[in-house]
């Protein structure tokens, strides 16, 4: 399904599951999962949680095992019945403007919440209940109970029926909301069966609890996962009963719950990570560590929509010196006589004395500096590879260089580090090219595309999606009910100030070594900056720093972020992580100055 | 109270009398151009008057020019949907020698305003039928006007969201306007599957390339992505367009209608949720943080729309 969205084209909510299953790339977080523990996923969004959950699901594990069976089998089996539960920002947003509509009373506005989220998943629960296909009888028998029970009337006892008839429940609900009469939408809600006015893990077990015998698919397993999709944006209340029951609840009920990259201080004082629940991280800090899964990705995508035409992501999108981070030793010479490289650091060496001595003082000929020793070159020219090649391509006084400028952010390691290792934006980039490059082809009549990709395209349509990126960030309201007083403390401004700073520091007039390319969230921030901080994190605007690829990210005080790839090529920025400096030092000044409008 | 009928108006519908009209005092030259029209007989004449900005001199010029014009003006925000409603409430059915005939300018109003008003008519208990002219004057465009502050609201707005279980992909009714930023940030927020988008034609100085703008990358292939152009003149008619739409993309989405473009085109999509409350209206705003932009409206250019209201059946 592709979508007017750069990011939605690869967007598992709305896909089947044998699609999710098709599109899947195992992510070694995947065994963490399956385990039978309540798991907290923590990541920005687009980082696969809502893959990861669906693929918990029996039809999904079912259309795995049919697609890939080799690749299947070497995880562990789910030991559990998942119950995948929707959600997405519209429903979000939704379900938190109830607020609104009942202005006079929280209480109802919480119980009307409250109400529809049950009635989802109770409507979830049944669905996964469908995908055992029951026997005749037995589904008969069950929903007669069912109907019964749920006071469903004189439903049909079939499972499409009273799945019908649960969101007919839901329907009367919001009817009853648009009169924006208490007293109308309290009728309603005491008119609704009992389990979708109590917990959502009532909701859940009341259903299953009818459901005897237990089908075939479901007895040897005797606990049933909630799987509920995007907590980080549901109401407070619904954040609070979810994440309490990760302490202690129904020994029957599993909970699979995600999260932004920061987890909640109100779960922090009530439940331990790897006692009570296992914390799922699913970012990367560094491009080296998403490296190969983006590759893996790519040649799927590829082969997928290029069929018989497909090549390798190296072949189809070149090499890029820029984001290619060597590893040390490597065989191929990247600072060879005649290499882009080399030609840039001579470039830049004869046009920047500060440079010429920064190479000098290191042991290292600024006319050739293919001749250092290979562990000088691992030890100081890659280091400050990306600098020099961003310096060629956008300093002034390296003049002529609009050809560098037009292709700087262009090649597979581009695109992989452009994305952070987000599976959506992967695919969104990936789509916009493959989209360009056969739109190419097709306008200048040609049968077969010339590889690489040419440069510049590929470097129109990165510079796009950046673009869109700094769009999103701006149209991501600031938190509701809040209102802000100063500038600089909302997220698109935080960005854009942090953006033009990286700016300075990498293209300034001299050189410099170890520029920043990080901020730490220190603790003179104000709590709202801070917020937003964290709202940053939750859209993927900004990434958390840490080094630990499991485990329990560490708390906004005193962390480490930095601006997500995806708006290099808006501010010029590399594709390194450099060294981090308090952000209330950079970020107090701003916010005591003018409107800086407008944001890149 | 239904929804019974809405017909596009000539024109020159102002030399009807009214029994009540309410506009805006806002900060924009644009607001006043209802005092230069034929207001005849009008029997009550209510200002919702903006709280925000209320110190920059086009605000108080044109209170002054509604005072002459003996309006009652009511101080609001422009985010009050409850105090628009309360208002509102007053007016359409004060318990005696309620109004026939309103006349609403929606032209200098916020959003919430005219929502409130349209959610009222739509709530309201009423006994008798009551007949609402909204008018349109569009803004002379002299060149595109961008506001470059963030969201301070994005969202639904209040009375009018359908709050749908998410069990289907979203398909986005979008009306384009002026700032492409705020239309591609809206894309990437709440992800659409399926994008119609809708832009005015050239009579009412409307002019944009929205294609280029909203994909700017010119390379990218045809996705799931519709443009349908209206006719701002002809609102009764566009209305029907829309809600022809709706009606096809109800089975399989969930529809969400956004409108960054004209004031009357977002006037439409509350009056399609009236008609059709499965449609989420949302809007997108920069609140307090927005730049005021003083723009003149574009007479003698004016669109009206007539709606019916009363305890009949509406018509298709």
């Amino acid at each position: 399904m592709t979508t007017a969205s750069l990011y939605g084209a690869f967007n598992a909510r709305w896909l089947e599951p044998d699609e999710v299953a098709k599109t899947f790339v195992p992510v070694p977080e995947f065994r963490k999962v399956v385990q039978t523990r309540h798991s907290l996923l923590l990541g920005p969004r687009g980082c696969g949680k809502t893959t990861l959950l669906k693929m918990l699901t029996d039809s999904a594990q079912a259309a795995w095992l049919t697609s890939r069976p080799s690749e299947a089998r070497t995880f562990p089996v789910p030991n559990f019945v998942a119950v995948y539960v929707p959600s997405d920002t519209k429903w979000s947003f939704e379900l938190e403007s109830i607020r609104k509509e009942v202005p006079t009373s929280f209480t109802v506005a919480e119980r009307v919440q409250r109400c529809l989220v049950a009635l989802s998943v109770t409507s979830a629960t049944m669905q996964a209940i469908a995908d055992f296909k029951l026997g005749e009888e037995q589904e008969r028998a069950f929903c007669i109970d069912l109907v019964k029970a749920l006071n469903l009337g004189s439903t049909h006892p079939r499972l499409s029926f009273l799945i019908a008839a649960v969101e007919a429940l839901a329907t009367q609900v919001r009817a009853a909301l648009s009169t924006r009469d208490v007293y109308t939408i309290d009728a309603v809600l005491a008119a609704l069966p009992v389990s979708v006015r109590a917990s959502l893990a009532d909701a859940l077990l009341f259903v299953v609890r009818l459901l005897r015998p237990l089908p075939k698919g479901a007895r040897r397993r005797r606990q049933w996962a909630l799987c509920f999709d995007e907590l980080e944006m549901a109401p407070q209340w619904l954040q609070t009963e979810l994440l309490r029951d990760l302490r202690s609840t129904d020994q029957r009920l599993l909970l699979k719950l995600t999260w932004t990259p920061i987890v909640p201080d109100f779960l922090r004082l009530h439940a331990q990570p790897g006692a009570d629940y296992d914390v799922v991280r699913l970012w990367n800090s560094h491009v080296p560590d998403f490296r190969p899964f983006c590759r893996m990705f790519a040649e799927r995508l590829i082969k997928d929509r290029l069929g018989e035409e497909a090549k390798s992501p190296e072949l189809l999108f070149g090499r890029s010196s820029f984001a290619r981070d060597e590893a040390p030793k490597e065989e191929e010479d990247a600072y060879a006589r005649g290499t882009e490289v080399w030609d840039a650091f001579r470039t830049q060496a004869s046009s920047d004395r500060h440079f010429a001595t920064y190479l000098k003082r290191h042991g290292v000929n600024p006319q050739d500096p293919s001749s250092a020793p290979p562990e000088i070159r691992d030890r100081v020219l890659r280091k400050v590879k990306p600098i020099v090649l961003l310096r060629d391509a956008f300093r002034k006084s390296s003049g002529g260089r609009s050809r560098k400028k037009r292709s700087l952010y262009s090649g597979e390691d581009a695109i992989y580090a452009m994305s952070d290792g987000n599976p959506r934006w992967l695919a969104g980039l990936l789509n916009d090219l493959l989209d360009a490059l056969l739109k190419d082809l097709q306008s200048r009549g040609r049968k077969k595309f010339s590889l690489p990709m040419r440069a510049s395209l590929q470097a129109d349509v990165l510079e796009a999606a950046s673009r869109r990126m700094v769009a999103f960030i701006r149209a991501f309201p600031v938190l509701q009910g809040e209102r802000y007083e100063t500038t600089a403390g909302v997220l698109v401004d935080i960005v854009d100030t942090l953006g033009k700073r990286l700016e300075v520091e990498l293209l300034g007039r001299d050189f410099n070594s170890d520029p920043i390319g990080g901020f730490l969230v220190d603790d003179s921030l104000p709590n709202l900056v801070r917020r937003e901080i964290e709202r940053g994190l939750l859209i993927g605007a900004l990434i958390l720093l840490s080094e630990a690829r499991s485990g329990m990210p560490d708390n906004l005080r005193g962390a480490r972020v930095r601006l997500s790839f995806m708006l290099a090529p808006v501010y010029k920025l590399t594709f390194r992580n450099f060294r981090a400096v308090g952000l209330s030092g950079l970020l107090g000044s701003a916010a005591h100055g003018q409107r800086r409008f407008p944001v890149r | 109270m239904e929804l019974l009928k809405l017909e596009t108006r000539a024109s020159d519908a102002m030399a009807v009398p009214s029994d009540l009209v309410i506009a805006a005092c806002g900060y924009e030259r644009r607001a006043t151009a209802i005092l230069h029209s034929r207001l005849r007989a009008s029997r009550q004449r209510v200002a919702f008057a903006f709280e925000e900005f209320s110190d920059s001199a086009r605000r108080l010029a044109n209170e002054v020019s509604y005072r002459k014009a003996n309006f009652t003006l009511l101080p609001l925000s422009g985010e009050d949907f409850e105090g628009a409603a309360l208002v509102f409430r007053e007016y359409l059915d004060p318990g005696y020698a309620p109004p026939d005939v309103i006349s609403v300018d929606i032209s200098s109003m916020s959003r919430v305003w005219y929502g409130a008003i349209v959610k009222e008519l739509a709530l309201s208990t009423r006994q008798a039928d009551v007949i609402v002219d909204f008018y349109y004057y569009p803004r002379r465009v002299l060149r595109a006007v961008t506001d470059e502050a963030p969201a301070e609201f994005t969202g639904p707005v209040v009375g009018f969201s359908s709050v749908s279980t998410p069990n289907r992909p979203i398909a986005l009714m979008l009306g384009i306007g002026q700032d492409a930023q705020r239309e591609l940030g809206l894309q990437e927020l709440v992800e659409p599957s399926k994008t119609i988008a809708f832009y005015p034609d050239r009579a009412f100085g409307y002019t944009l390339d929205e294609g280029r703008r909203l994909f700017p990358n010119a390379s990218s292939k045809p996705r799931p992505y519709e443009r349908v152009q209206y006719r701002l003149e002809d609102p009764g008619f566009v209305f029907s367009v829309l809600e022809s739409i709706a009606h096809g993309l109800a089975e399989d989405w969930r529809v969400l209608f956004i409108s960054v473009g004209p004031k009357l085109f977002s006037l439409l999509g509350f009056l399609l949720h009236v008609r059709r409350p499965s449609v989420s209206v949302w809007r997108i705003s920069a609140g307090t943080r927005r730049v005021p932009v003083d723009v003149a409206a574009a007479t003698p250019r004016l669109s009206v729309l007539r709606t019916y209201w009363g305890a009949g059946v509406a018509m298709a």
